[in-house]
């Protein structure tokens, strides 16, 4: 016995080593969970508008274009219940926080993480916000192992070595810059590919944890005396036209609902918004710099106005 | 909890320490298997039980009903009762394995031939993992006490240990009584070396199911799911894919399931033997699956006959009795192996046809070539083995289009889309060519190797333990990287199903 251990831990040894110096490399390596984490702990107290949410609310809302001080806390395929999770640390810590934005998608009451293709990412919240999730499991909480690919991770560790590469994709308030979509670019294909990887038959149950994430978001708002937006970003007419509309119509009810019943909640459904045309799109769900100009200015004037 | 599951990760070296450190002791001392036993026993029930607490009553029920029956069948005063006590315990197996996996299927199958709205009468029950494996396990052993080639074990332990073995509780190799119980029966001592083995053939088990047949199956999934209108190159990929990954998952499965074993100091019988370099049907049903195919020859084919007419028969009749008999056993045999894979007609179209495909062999007696291993002594086949190689892979590959299909009429269209060669163009593929490279690479690196080692019990057995060693060691760092590459989350063996 004591010779088979003796030969599994002599086997096991460099790998555990080469890990453990990996792991520690990967997470020197600036990335976009790390700084807007980091970012909020230190300057929590200061942001008077909090903006929530998927790619949606990434690339569509402009912090530097804000009047008041915003920053862009969303993430790429952000859920509500990591929504809920970084609004209930920042809003401990800051008092001047007025609004929260939070993007409602025709996705939004449908999607969770585990279920995601892109699952992975709950690892970024487990390391960097401390989400408590699966508190004993190495996948959610090791970038090596946690990872998707060791691949692309040792990649991006040794082009951050030589070309000084980071992993960090927003600017330092938080918001990713999109390019307008190409001139040759396939709307219709692009448009329906999107919809049918966003259109999902799930349970019941999934919906409901959905609905509680956004109203415990709203209680904590109501708490803390702050407004909360709900914000149906504009698409292109490729996707929204390919979109089931039981599926929105479930997202919009239940935003139109959650507004009218509570006095510090607004929605606002742009969805199919007759100002955003082609040159405001990245491509057929996302906006461009553009586009997130003309959506910026109007929750700007919405939030000055109140 | 699966084995690629992180639960099992701690469950493993936690159960394998405990049962080595403190329970082989306590067993030293006792001089008896009752401490391993015992500990196995209660680990399996905990591994088990991890799926859903409620699925132990019925194995601990199925355990106390066989056992019970194998005391009563060595007790009968008589042949007639002994009988009674065997078939009493396979009715009782039988009707809760059908009740669980059959019943809803009969039901509205039935009720839609005769018109009727049976909703109310079907029961939506889940089904058990791995309920057909232990059922088998159980009902071989009370057969095999009744036929006197094992005698009853008066030992409960045991016996709930021989049936609940976690390594192969859910989903094989189904074991036989004859040879796995014995092992249950006397204290097991540690070998360094078979702990050692044991490491290698799970190592080389998660690789093909984490690293080749996980990636298989995404693009497997996606071409399956594209029911609308399927193209030929489509149903190719689609059915090379899943031939590679549903032998990669299963294989896998059973390597790790045997190597597992061999921790404990527990050898398991051998389930694949490398089916895909098979030269005919018949190899390849020699070669698949040989815990199942060999239970059903055992238990079903020779019960119903055989291919052996009854002696008190005339000469012509004889030859005659014999084509019928070959032809209605054979076709049972398949059907229902089609049958236990479970309640679609999927599964029974996929076993009509590869009955239809081994009857022409063993009616001419041909079913008996290639028993030695192909390219015996040489590193590769001739061209005559090759594209008997060949011939046989697409033969079952077409099996495997009707046995993954939805239903048949999927089945049907997919297989129809072959002779449609307009659709045989790559760029048909619903994805990206580079991805389809990398998971062919990652195939070819697995039969190679398979290849290489094709007359070993597994890929990484080990001939000389002092040969090549820094290579080997830097082929296990790699498999692992590999593991680290494309493994992740955990993903359900397909054979949990079944």
């Amino acid at each position: 016995m004591r010779r088979f251990l003796l030969i599994i831990c002599s086997f096991a040894l460099p790998l555990m080593v080469a890990g453990i110096a990996v792991e520690v490399a990967l997470r020197h390596l600036p990335n976009d969970y790390a700084y807007k984490s980091r970012w909020l702990a230190d300057h929590a107290e200061s942001v008077e508008v909090l903006v929530l949410g998927s790619s949606h609310g990434l690339s569509s809302i402009r912090p530097d274009l804000m009047t008041l001080r915003t920053f862009n806390a969303a993430h790429v395929s952000q859920t509500l219940a990591f929504d809920r999770h970084i609004l209930e640390q920042v809003i401990q810590c800051d008092d001047s926080l007025r609004w929260v934005v939070l993007p409602m998608s025709y996705f939004s009451l449908v999607e969770e993480m585990k279920d995601n293709i892109e699952w992975w990412r709950e690892k970024n919240y487990c390391i960097y916000y401390g989400y408590p999730s699966h508190p004993l499991n190495p996948l959610y909480h090791s970038e090596v192992i946690g990872a998707p690919k060791i691949k692309d991770d040792i990649i991006n560790l040794v082009r951050y070595w030589t070309e000084g590469t980071t992993l960090r994709d927003t600017d330092s308030l938080g918001y990713r810059h999109r390019n307008p979509a190409t001139s040759d670019y396939d709307w219709a294909s692009d448009g329906h590919a999107r919809a049918m990887l966003h259109t999902r038959q799930v349970g019941t149950s999934t919906i409901q944890r959905n609905r509680s994430h956004v109203e415990h978001i709203a209680d904590l708002c109501r708490q803390h005396g702050v407004q909360l937006l709900l914000v149906t970003t504009p698409a292109h007419r490729a996707y929204t036209s390919c979109l089931d509309n039981s599926q929105l119509n479930e997202v919009t009810q239940f935003c139109l609902s959650l507004a009218e019943t509570n006095s510090h909640i607004r929605y606002l459904n742009l969805l199919n918004d007759p100002r955003f045309n082609n040159a405001d799109f990245h491509d057929a769900d996302h906006l461009d710099d553009e586009g997130a100009a003309k959506l910026t200015a109007i929750i700007d004037s919405l939030t000055v106005a109140l | 909890m699966g084995f690629t599951s992180f639960a099992f990760v701690i469950f493993l070296p936690a159960t394998f320490l405990i049962y080595w450190l403190l329970i082989d002791r306590v067993a030293g001392r006792s001089k008896t298997a009752t401490p391993q036993n015992l500990f196995l026993l209660a680990a399996s029930y905990l591994f088990y039980g991890w799926w859903d607490w409620r699925f132990l009553v019925l194995i601990a029920f199925t355990s106390l009903c066989s056992y019970g029956s194998g005391l009563l069948i060595e007790r009968s005063d008589s042949h007639r009762a002994a009988r009674c006590w065997m078939l009493a315990n396979v009715i009782v197996n039988l009707l809760i394995l059908g009740i669980f996996k059959y019943y809803d299927f009969f039901v509205s199958e039935l009720a839609a031939l005769l018109g009727i709205d049976a909703s109310r009468a079907l029961l939506h029950l889940v089904l058990p993992v791995g309920i057909s494996f232990y059922t088998f396990q159980a009902l071989s052993y009370s057969i095999d006490v009744y036929r006197r080639r094992i005698a009853a074990t008066h030992d409960v332990v045991a016996f709930a240990a021989f049936l609940s073995f976690f390594p192969q509780l859910v989903a094989g190799p189904i074991e036989r009584a004859t040879t796995l119980l014995p092992q249950f029966c006397q204290r097991r001592p540690f070998s360094c070396e078979q702990a050692l083995d044991g490491m290698r053939q799970m190592l080389w088990g998660f690789f093909k199911k984490m690293v080749v047949a996980d990636t298989c199956a995404i693009y497997a999934d996606q071409l399956f799911a594209t029911t609308a209108s399927p193209t030929a190159i489509g149903t190719l990929a689609g059915a090379l894919l899943f031939t590679l990954q549903i032998y990669a998952d299963f294989s896998g499965y059973s390597d790790i399931a045997i190597g597992c074993a061999k921790l404990f100091g527990i050898r398991l019988m051998r389930n694949f033997d490398n089916p895909y370099f098979s030269r005919s049907i018949a190899e390849f049903w020699r070669r698949w699956h040989i815990s199942l195919t060999s239970w059903f020859r055992d238990y079903v084919y020779i019960p119903l006959g055989g291919s052996r007419p009854t002696v008190s028969d005339t000469a012509t009749h004889q030859e005659a009795r014999r084509r019928l008999l070959i032809v209605r056993n054979t076709l049972i045999i398949f059907l229902i192996s089609g049958l236990w894979h479970g309640a679609n007609w999927t599964y029974l179209a996929w076993g009509a046809y590869h009955a239809i495909l081994f009857m022409p062999l063993i009616l001419t007696g041909r079913n008996r070539h290639y028993r030695a291993t192909v390219a015996d002594g040489r590193w590769l086949p001739s061209f005559r083995e090759a594209a008997q190689m060949l011939g046989t892979f697409l033969l079952v590959a077409v099996g495997w289009v009707i046995f993954r299909a939805e239903d048949l009429t999927q089945a049907w269209s997919m297989l129809a889309a072959l002779a449609d060669w307009h659709t045989l163009s790559p760029s048909l593929l619903p994805f990206d060519m580079q991805k389809l490279i990398e998971t062919t690479l990652l195939c070819l690196l697995m039969l190679s190797v398979e290849w290489w080692t094709r007359q070993r019990s597994h890929a990484l057995e080990v001939l000389n333990p002092r040969r090549l060693r820094p290579l080997r060691l830097a082929g296990y760092y790699m498999l692992l990287l590999l593991l680290l590459q494309y493994g992740g989350r955990e993903q359900a063996f397909i054979y949990f199903q079944f």
